[in-house]
């Protein structure tokens, strides 16, 4: 599945997306990042499903559209 | 019930003072307008660590602003009495000096659109995934940071 990427995130991995093998939950998904990333547990973000942001774990199927987003600094 | 639709907040580069101007000209047709409140948001050229801003390059989960764009407006609508509000945002470079955010509330008297005004700008700060990325005099840049 594809992650989208933003601000801080997509410079880090250098893409606005990121290719993860399919992920059941947001949980499973945030470990495989901190397992497969250098340091990703350091990284401040919030997960949106569908364009919702989660604060729990969250089902994933494989059309779940999951961003990472790092702190807000519109205007 | 309303007919109010999503729409498109974005705009590419700076908000020019003459698109302002004729936002405010426009609603000179609306008779039962009695105050207009109007935040803009301009790109300051801090000093940081001795680098001076430049710009501000903005980014934006374009899709999801703009759904959360149309929710916040629907609250704000529920709250205030409002005859209308316009909300623009820049997307890409904003130079020091140029307008980034223009938020426009009209309502028949003053207290609604003031409260509105304020209330929307501080919430489209802290609740669109909107980026910016402050690009200093040096080339180097770093994440903005919202207080």
């Amino acid at each position: 599945m594809n992650i989208l990427l933003f601000a801080q995130l997509a410079e880090r991995f250098g893409a606005r997306q990121l290719s993860v093998p399919h992920m059941t939950d947001t949980d499973t998904l945030t470990h495989h990042l901190n397992n497969t990333c250098s340091g990703f547990e350091k990284e401040v973000y919030m997960i949106a499903v569908d364009k919702n942001i989660v604060h729990e774990n969250t089902p994933l199927n494989e059309h779940s559209i999951v961003a990472l987003l790092p702190p807000f600094s519109g205007g | 019930m309303n007919d109010r639709k999503p729409k498109n907040i974005f705009i590419a580069g700076a908000i020019s003072p003459q698109f302002i101007a004729d936002s405010i000209g426009e609603h000179a047709a609306k008779k039962n307008i009695g105050a207009h409140s109007i935040f803009l948001g301009q790109v300051r050229d801090d000093v940081l660590a001795g680098k001076k801003i430049t710009a501000i390059e903005y980014t934006a989960y374009e899709e999801m602003a703009l759904d959360q764009m149309h929710i916040l407006r629907e609250s704000i609508f529920e709250k205030y009495s409002l005859t209308c509000m316009h909300v623009h945002h820049s997307l890409s470079t904003v130079e020091a000096g140029g307008i980034c955010l223009f938020v426009f509330t009209s309502s028949a008297h003053r207290k609604a659109a003031i409260d509105a005004c304020e209330e929307t700008v501080e919430k489209i700060k802290k609740e669109l995934p909107i980026w910016g990325n402050e690009v200093f005099d040096d080339s180097t840049h770093q994440w903005k940071i919202n207080k």
